[in-house]
């Protein structure tokens, strides 16, 4: 069972809409190793883990990752904010627009909606964690992209 | 209170709650470490004097804190929202698609 706080894990504060940007980062929010994905995956995981450590470390990343993909969604919200059509369609937005105009869905940058295709919940805790490992250094490959 | 008050004190929050979080990552594989058990009761105690501090000024962080004289709870702004930038507030663009 889940409770929320009415506030983000760390503030975010856009100065000034970015639809280009936004484009990109919708990955770290619908993307197969997007926050989204960490969260299902963990906390889909921690049922079947052998040891109760195991699935207190599950339980309350999974619940953290929830809390990230809150901050990616607002971070889109305010990139998007107030942009005209116009805006968009210069800011190459324009196909995500036409299906969700200025709403938040989870989507790979690329197109494809949010899958559960793209992780795996085995019920075998080496599987399980391995694919944990993977998805975390693909984040983190994605993060040092979005610095160039 | 201001919102620059307002402000420092959220900020003050998600610094204690973020090592709060952290805290219980470390506790949850390492559940007999006497350090980081009384360091997260530590930060606990000074994070609950702050959220008390926060709701008595500034509207509630859980449904549990809403006030008994309305229900406050759905008031923005929502953390994903700036300052007047409520739900009811009228769209910048007009019918055409331009800014206003």
């Amino acid at each position: 069972m889940w409770i929320y706080e009415k506030k983000l894990q760390y503030p975010v504060k856009i100065k000034n809409p970015n639809p280009k940007l936004a484009g990109v980062i919708i990955s770290q929010l619908g993307g197969p190793d997007g926050e989204i994905g960490a969260a299902l995956r963990y906390l889909n995981q921690r049922y079947t883990m052998p040891s109760a450590e195991a699935i207190g470390v599950l339980t309350d990343i999974g619940s953290e990752e929830l809390g990230h993909q809150e901050m990616v969604a607002a971070i889109l919200y305010q990139l998007t904010k107030g942009l005209t059509p116009a805006e968009i369609k210069a800011g190459g937005f324009d196909k995500y627009f036409v299906d969700h105009t200025l709403g938040i869905y989870p989507t790979a940058a690329a197109g494809m909606p949010y899958t559960a295709a793209s992780m795996q919940s085995k019920g075998d805790a080496v599987a399980d964690l391995m694919e944990d490992l993977a998805a975390d250094a693909a984040i983190l490959q994605a993060q040092s992209l979005l610095e160039i | 209170m201001d919102k620059m008050n307002k402000d420092m004190l959220l900020k003050k929050i998600q610094a204690h709650s973020f090592a709060k979080t952290e805290c219980e990552l470390f506790l949850d594989a390492h559940p007999d470490n006497k350090l980081a058990l009384d360091y997260y009761h530590k930060n606990l105690d000074a994070l609950l004097a702050l959220i008390a501090e926060y709701e008595a000024n500034f509207g509630p962080l859980t449904a549990a804190g809403a006030s008994r004289e309305r229900w406050n709870w759905i008031d923005g702004p929502w953390p994903w929202q700036r300052e007047g930038d409520l739900p009811e507030q009228k769209s910048p663009l007009n019918c055409r698609g331009e800014r206003e």
